[in-house]
């Protein structure tokens, strides 16, 4: 085994990367490991540390990276620097404060064009909370559109001190190197003591299907080493440590790790719940007394049904949630029939980003075919008989009559825009059940306006919408506010007479009809024309509030046999049988899947 | 029965609706094309026993558009290396334009015996839509030419669903072919091909959709008049005076042997089928070569042959015997797709207990009983 090249704690920088989605954190991050030779060429892709493909295409990070660089600095000393490279997305927002946590400081990236925008606001803020020192970096000088004094200022009027603000371009690695020192010189060095009790943060965590979860952690006290027994504070797992090491950024076995060190621990956790990101490693035989502070369950806020296309891979969708929850604490599943599409899985994500990502990775890396419902928020239900549910789904509601109230989540939505653009973003907040709460100048060029809004009215379209109508200015972040009371009903589809249990959603009382008129409407253009006809309907309680026709199929055949060209008859029509195939019988009617999240789209229509 | 199709694939203008294998402007290589096609059914031959030929087909793209003096030698190949039937029928593909009374006497002479003339429509203001260059006059006439001529059976081709065209216009159509009265009458849905001129024009929303119900319509309209006039709808698209069925045709339908010469030609033996490659050019280029031009080539298991001879057969208004083919393929089809069989006839798609054929409705939804077979 490798010993780990030896540096005094006060050597080491823990750190990490912050930026709104875009301005350039992993291409910073790249910059540094080239600069460092930490990855040598040949390794070097575009931004090494988005190692999942999805992460790569999206350009985005969705689990936190941390690697650990040598630098020799420029006063002759050795460094250690551990990078900890956060994901990007209000939907990961406690993943970010647990890998901040793990750090003393921060590079706060702002695109030198784009200046200060919602996450910037966010991250900055969290990591004020977790005490990091701040370094300002501008991104992006080289563009031609730069306007890095602007961008200094707003960042300021954060109250952010700006002194030491670097101005660099990681596209060209101007100034990189700068960025370098400035770590070493103002980043403080960690605080810990190695003859304290072990105290180490799990900041991550990934599953590698031989050795059990992989677990990314920060030691802020004690020692931590093989053979160790471990214990999670939070979960009372106890287990024995098998192997620990540093990322390189590929892990690397060392002898052990220390108060101050960044890297991973393998001890034959078979279930990645039993090491949850926030908790505190210590150790079993001589715990610390107090765990560190900030631990929270992650609770999804966004449900929806996952079901496979063809029934008979229910029991590899399973497998598959299984494996995959392995590496996604944050994402939850419980087994759920539905009348129409039989047996499936009702998931908890923490937002709709994570839920593509999910979606996404089931059928990229299991091979699954998946249809997925409507997304749906919790929705607090209080029947008349003073009972409290919490549903989230929509077709658990119980009947109209029995219900004394509904609450549904509330969220607080910062929009961070350019003032010509304020006119627009309250015409789509109050559009959406939006309650203005504040409006506060950042800067002359940039406005916060505050809307609470429920949850649901973000699910559907939201965040494109609020692109387009600001032409990409505006910037959105959010958290949630608990719960509240609201005006809603439960609308029902029905297609050829029979409910579909899938198609429900729940919706203000006052948009109902028009939601319903909607709604069947986009169905009619996505279900095909069946051999009969088929009329779709949508409905409160038994109340039918808009119907639209499917009309009957009356013609299918192929004309001209070409040449006898047969082959080509024969694979149209096995295209055809597939296309079939992917689509879900509900009674005698073939329903595709996009129907499924027509709701979803009868909000994009309107764009 | 064993077929031969020979595949000509060049044209003076391509048609606005046409996604086949052909060229406009290709007249300089037509002589050694030729030569390609007679080099290919020599080199086939070539000591191999080969079965009598029971049907010629000479398709395009428009085949007439080759000389006299090219066509003959394609012909008289053909008879050279393979042993003809007597009886055979010989059918060559051609447009009116393309036509001359000098002309048709010479095909008939070197020993055409079928011809089949893609008018599409009769309605003047419909064969500018479809990018054909005849005027319905000109359609007619060549017709009358050709029965002058000495053919004794020809077929007409019409087209129906094409943009703007409504149910007085082919009526009309309808009306002034059976004037003629043909021996065989093709009708074939305008299906809309994504990189065709037509299709453009309706995406950009200069012609309307195609409409399928309209279409559905005007089929079912042509079917029942063209019924009344005596003639069998023998299968989906075809229709003919008793006797006169295409057996050309008829062989694709039931599923057996031809071999295709030329570039982009289909052939079948048994369980296997293979073409040439497309373009013209490059098939001489192969052929003069390597003495071949395959590009693809299928062994087709139990499985697809099964399908193949299920969905062809029922096209034919005979449809198929489910036990006859179970005795074929050792397997007892019947019960295999009871399920199927059950579902479409309570559909209403199918009908008949051993001969099992589609129901009238069946017919403009064949897609749909067929995929099931697949």
């Amino acid at each position: 085994m490798k010993p780990l090249v030896n540096v005094p704690a006060q050597n080491i920088r823990n750190f990490s990367i912050i930026a709104h989605i875009d301005h350039g954190k992993s291409t910073l991050a790249d910059r540094i490991l080239e600069l460092t030779h930490t990855v040598n060429e040949r390794e070097m892709r575009e931004q090494v540390l988005d190692r999942m493909d999805l992460e790569r295409e999206r350009g985005i990070t969705i689990k936190a990276q941390a690697v650990r660089i040598l630098y020799k600095a420029r006063n002759g000393e050795e460094y250690v620097l551990n990078l900890i490279d956060t994901p990007g997305h209000v939907d990961f927002t406690y993943e970010v404060s647990r890998s901040l946590a793990a750090c003393e400081g921060a590079l706060l990236v702002v695109d030198a064009a784009q200046g200060v925008e919602a996450q910037t606001v966010a991250n900055a803020q969290l990591a004020i909370e977790n005490n990091l020192f701040l370094i300002p970096v501008i991104n992006k000088i080289d563009l031609p559109n730069a306007d890095p004094v602007r961008a200094k200022h707003e960042i300021e009027e954060l109250g952010i001190d700006v002194e030491n603000t670097m101005l660099v371009s990681a596209k060209t690695g101007q100034n990189v190197q700068e960025v370098l020192e400035a770590v070493i010189r103002l980043i403080p060095p960690p605080a810990g003591s190695v003859s304290n009790p072990l105290k180490a943060m799990i900041f991550d965590s990934v599953f590698d299907p031989y050795r059990g979860a992989v677990v990314f952690t920060r030691v802020v006290d004690g020692i931590i080493k093989p053979g160790q027994k471990v214990k999670m504070m939070a979960t009372s797992w106890v287990s024995e440590v098998e192997e620990v090491g540093i990322f390189k950024p590929d892990m690397t076995p060392a002898d052990q790790l220390e108060a101050g060190d960044v890297g991973y621990v393998i001890a034959g956790i078979k279930e990645i719940k039993n090491a949850k990101v926030g908790d505190t490693i210590t150790n079993a035989k001589k715990p610390a007394s107090e765990p560190l502070s900030g631990y929270k369950e992650v609770k999804p806020m966004v449900f929806a049904g996952l079901y496979p296309i063809d029934g008979g891979e229910y029991e590899n969708l399973r497998e598959a949630l299984d494996k995959l929850q392995l590496n996604d604490p944050a994402f939850l599943y419980t087994p759920e029939t539905s009348h129409a599409l039989g047996f499936g899985f009702r998931c908890g994500f923490l937002g709709l980003l994570h839920m593509d990502i999910v979606r996404e990775r089931l059928e990229r890396e299991y091979q699954l075919e998946l249809l997925t419902t409507t997304p749906s928020v919790v929705y607090r239900v209080t029947k008349r008989t003073g009972e409290v549910q919490m549903l989230n789904n929509p077709s658990d509601f119980p009947p109209p009559g029995e219900i004394e109230k509904i609450e549904e989540p509330y969220i607080s939505a910062m929009v961070l825009v350019p003032p010509d653009y304020i006119g627009q973003v309250f015409e789509l907040c109050q559009g959406r059940r939006g309650e203005f709460k504040n409006m506060e100048y950042l800067s002359e060029g940039r406005v916060e306006i505050e809307h609470q809004l429920p949850l649901s009215e973000i699910l559907l379209d939201f965040f494109n919408q609020l692109k387009s109508r600001t032409r990409g200015y505006a910037s959105l972040d959010y958290e949630h506010i608990g719960y509240k009371e609201s005006d809603l009903v439960k609308l029902d589809v029905l297609i050829a007479g029979q409910v579909v249990d899938a198609l429900s959603c729940v919706v203000c009382k006052e948009k109902a009809h028009t939601r319903g008129r909607e709604l069947v409407k986009r169905l009619r253009e996505i279900i095909p024309r069946q051999l009969f006809e088929v009329p779709i309907q949508a409905a409160i309680g038994s109340k039918i509030v808009a119907r639209e026709t499917v009309k009957a199929k009356k013609k299918d055949v192929l004309a001209k046999c070409y040449g006898g060209d047969i082959t080509r008859k024969r694979k149209l029509l096995e295209r055809q049988k597939a296309g079939k195939r992917k689509m879900k019988q509900i009674g005698k009617v073939d329903v595709p899947q996009e129907a499924f999240i027509a709701f979803l789209k009868v909000e994009e229509e309107k764009k | 029965m064993f077929g031969l199709y020979i595949h000509i694939p060049f044209c003076k203008q391509k048609c606005f609706y046409c996604d086949f294998n052909s060229y406009a402007g290709l007249s300089r290589v037509h002589a050694k094309y030729v030569d390609a096609l007679l080099m290919e059914a020599e080199r086939f031959c070539r000591g191999r026993q080969v079965q009598t030929v029971s049907s010629i087909y000479f398709g395009g793209g428009t085949p007439t558009i080759l000389s006299e003096e090219l066509l003959e030698k394609v012909l008289k190949k053909c008879f050279g290396c393979f042993e003809i039937d007597e009886a055979c029928e010989m059918t060559i593909e051609t447009n009116p334009e393309a036509l001359d009374f000098a002309k048709l006497k010479g095909l008939r002479k070197m020993g055409f015996n079928r011809l089949s003339i893609g008018f599409q429509s009769l309605d003047t203001r419909l064969l500018p839509v479809l990018g054909r260059r005849h005027t319905a006059q000109k359609a007619l006439q060549s017709f009358d030419l050709a029965k002058l001529a000495g053919f004794k059976s020809i077929n007409v081709d019409l087209m129906y669903g094409i943009p703007g065209q409504d149910i007085i216009s082919w009526d009309s159509t309808l009306k002034n072919v059976l004037r003629l009265k043909p021996q065989h009458i093709s009708i074939y849905a305008l299906t809309l091909d994504s990189s065709t001129h037509i299709a453009r024009r309706i995406t950009k929303q200069e012609l309307p959709p195609i409409d399928d119900d309209l279409q559905a319509e005007l089929f079912n309209y042509a079917r029942e008049m063209l019924g009344l006039f005596g003639y069998t709808h023998y299968e989906i698209s075809n229709f003919a005076q008793p006797g006169f069925e295409c057996h050309h045709n008829v062989l694709y339908w039931k599923n057996g042997d031809y071999l295709g010469l030329g570039a982009g030609a289909h052939s079948h033996f048994s369980d296997v089928r293979y073409s040439n490659v497309e373009e013209p050019e490059v098939y001489i280029e192969r052929i003069m070569k390597d003495g071949g031009a395959r590009s693809q080539e299928e062994r087709l298991a139990a499985k697809q042959m099964i399908a193949e001879t299920i969905f062809l057969g029922l096209r034919l208004a005979e449809g198929i015997n489910i036990k006859d083919l179970s005795k074929q393929f050792d397997l007892p089809l019947d019960r295999l797709h009871a399920a199927t069989i059950e579902d479409l006839k309570s559909k209403g798609l199918l009908e008949g207990e051993e001969q099992l054929k589609l129901t009238p409705q069946g017919v403009l939804l064949s897609n749909e009983v067929f995929s099931q077979f697949v």
